[in-house]
């Protein structure tokens, strides 16, 4: 393949990948928000606390950064923990703006803290074998980098569909979702359930943030891009669904990669906005209905 | 609306006034610069709450009513040379109309609290985005206002930020005595209603759908004028300075810090932010980049989680202690009349 066909379909492939990993990132939020019925405007600085972790133990130890996930996994998982305790449990049942006030003074603490320990200046991590391609069909290449996010990010998703639908555990999350004082009358405790759901809810993003880095650069700013991007996925999909999330993240993903192409950058942009208001206006409740906690 | 007008309201009143009309002849122009500021927060928070504290609906997308005011006024000027007062009020037309039709869309689709919230922001990114990659608009770059060597008063540029200062003054209590005004009208007390249970309100016969877009083309309007504003006193900006979502954040931050359901809640919001950040700029900021929006942030939480009804409903409550240990009844600073607390289970 040659020409204009090429760098389509090269693009539309890099879009694909690149939108399961924000599908990943919007299944981190989809679960907060749709078990616990909280705004976590402060979802994209975890994520970049993620990030940030990755790049550290990639500089100091020389960690390769796929690996550093075993250890942003369980640590965003305590981040999501902590969260729970000292911030969301005090403000359940508190109306959205209350929510909102808490989670962006929570971002604006942990994205300025960030500048101070790390400057302001683009970051990235990468290990030389991660640009190679993977493999390639018909021309079109399928680097390590693009490939390794896409399947952690299906592999998450999978693995979180089957916690919620599968197990014990997963049925008490949806029984609270779905009504938190039955859930209660049921013996379920429903503080519990929100705290397990929360750390999910990062665990998500201590899976995305290392493969993100090598494509992805972080700076201390980028979380409000990421929470930006995660909640107009996460409703575009329709709230507290995992598969329209996965869906909302591809339909993200192509239109930022085929704009590039087709379109300048501000007006891919553009129509990403105009599509989410269409979506909003005559689907309020996404894509797909929800159906899943 | 009770209006208590006593000789201590009045005093207060009379001593503010004076104070905030002396008080920048013995400043330098730092300062004047940062109340400035601070004076226009307030003015754009207390336009914000018009709709997003009187009418209780959610709004993250005022910067698109700012932006078009900022974008009216100096495109008006600088490319067809029309004085920026009738540039203004154009842009507060064309605010209107945008309001207009987006307070059809969004209420005609009955969208809930936080939908609504995304709706308007996608509104605000939309307009951004246009402005960014036009040509006819100065794009990604931004646009300026000449300056006149000498000033040109006729056209509203000065030399001196003073007149700014008296310029933005007069807007800001307009719009605190247009809100104390408005929340006592027929339109007032409905839009309450309409803020406290808007199934009740239509029942009582309420359209509630005419009185939000009302407010919002109200809160739109007058959004414009301090865009307008902006864009004079700053004379230049670029589309993240007038249309970023930073400008809808300053809009309602201020009003939620302070509390919606007060007319002075956005200024005390305004003091705090503006104040608060300014004041951890000149300790913190130079040696430490970024430490005084991290303390910034702790305070917000702390406000939030301490005192939900806002910072002016601990200065009532405050007041009414006081005034109850004399015996006598202090002045009242609430406005909308409503249920103040909100309940946490």
């Amino acid at each position: 393949m040659e020409g204009d066909a090429y760098l389509y379909c090269q693009s539309l492939v890099n879009g694909i990948m690149t939108g399961c990993m924000l599908g990943l990132i919007a299944v981190g939020l989809t679960l907060i928000t749709g078990v616990v019925k909280v705004i976590n405007f402060a979802h994209g600085d975890f994520l970049m606390v993620g990030m940030y972790i990755t790049f550290s133990l990639f500089t100091v130890f020389e960690l390769d950064p796929y690996l550093s996930a075993l250890i942003t996994i369980p640590a965003l998982f305590l981040i999501g923990v902590i969260l729970f305790r000292f911030f969301v449990k005090p403000m359940l049942g508190a109306d959205e703006f209350t929510h909102v006030l808490i989670t962006f003074g929570l971002a604006l603490v942990i994205r300025n803290v960030c500048m101070m320990i790390y400057d302001p200046d683009i970051r990235v991590a990468y290990e030389p074998y991660m640009l190679q391609p993977l493999f390639t069909a018909d021309n079109i290449i399928f680097s390590v980098s693009r490939v390794a996010p896409c399947g952690v990010a299906i592999v998450v998703i999978a693995f979180v569909y089957w916690v919620l639908h599968r197990t014990d555990l997963g049925r008490c999350i949806r029984a609270t979702a779905e009504d938190y004082q039955a859930a209660a009358l049921l013996g379920i405790n429903p503080n519990r359930v929100y705290m397990v759901a929360i750390g999910l809810g990062c665990a998500c993003l201590g899976a995305a943030a290392p493969f993100l880095l090598p494509i992805y650069y972080v700076y201390p700013e980028v979380g409000m891009y990421f929470t930006l991007l995660s909640f107009l996925i996460m409703i575009m999909g329709g709230t507290g669904n995992i598969a329209g999330a996965l869906l909302g993240g591809l339909i993200v993903g192509i239109i930022q990669a085929m704009g590039g192409v087709l379109l300048s950058g501000s007006e891919a942009n553009l129509l990403l906005f105009v599509i989410f208001m269409l979506v909003l206006l005559f689907r309020p409740q996404g894509i797909l209905a929800r159906r899943s906690g | 609306m009770r209006m208590n007008i006593n000789y201590r309201t009045v005093w207060v009143i009379v001593c503010v006034l004076a104070v905030a009309l002396t008080i920048p002849l013995c400043l330098n122009d730092y300062w004047i610069g940062v109340i400035i500021f601070f004076l226009m927060v307030g003015y754009m928070s207390s336009c914000w709450n018009i709709f997003g504290g009187l009418a209780g609906q959610a709004s993250f997308g005022h910067a698109a009513f700012f932006g078009c005011g900022a974008y009216t006024t100096t495109l008006l000027y600088t490319e067809l040379n029309v004085n920026p007062i009738l540039g203004s009020v154009a842009g507060m037309l064309l605010a209107s109309i945008m309001a207009l039709i987006l307070g059809i869309v969004v209420f005609r689709a009955k969208l809930m609290a936080i939908f609504l919230a995304l709706v308007t922001f996608a509104f605000a990114e939309i307009v951004y985005w246009i402005i960014n990659s036009s040509s006819w608009s100065g794009g990604h770059a931004g646009i300026d206002i000449p300056f006149v060597r000498g000033g040109n008063p006729t056209n509203l540029i000065f030399t001196s930020s003073l007149s700014y200062y008296y310029m933005i003054l007069i807007m800001m209590i307009g719009i605190l005595l247009f809100t104390k005004w408005i929340a006592g009208q027929k339109m007032g007390w409905y839009l309450s209603a309409v803020r406290e249970n808007e199934d009740w309100a239509q029942a009582l016969g309420i359209n509630a759908f005419r009185y939000k877009i009302a407010a919002l083309v109200i809160s739109a309007a007058t959004m414009a004028l301090a865009g307008s504003f902006f864009a004079l006193y700053y004379r230049y900006f670029s589309p993240v300075d007038a249309l970023g979502w930073q400008k809808s954040f300053l809009a309602f931050l201020p009003a939620l810090v302070g509390g919606t359901r007060y007319t002075l809640g956005p200024l005390i919001g305004s003091l705090i932010y503006v104040g608060g950040t300014e004041v951890l700029r000149n300790i913190f900021g130079t040696s430490i980049p970024g430490l005084n929006l991290a303390v910034f942030g702790g305070v917000l939480i702390i406000v939030t989680m301490f005192a939900p009804i806002g910072v002016a409903g601990l200065v009532e409550k405050a007041v009414h202690k006081v005034s109850s240990l004399r015996g006598s009844e202090g002045p009242e600073i609430e406005v909308f009349r409503g249920k103040a607390d909100r309940d946490y289970t």
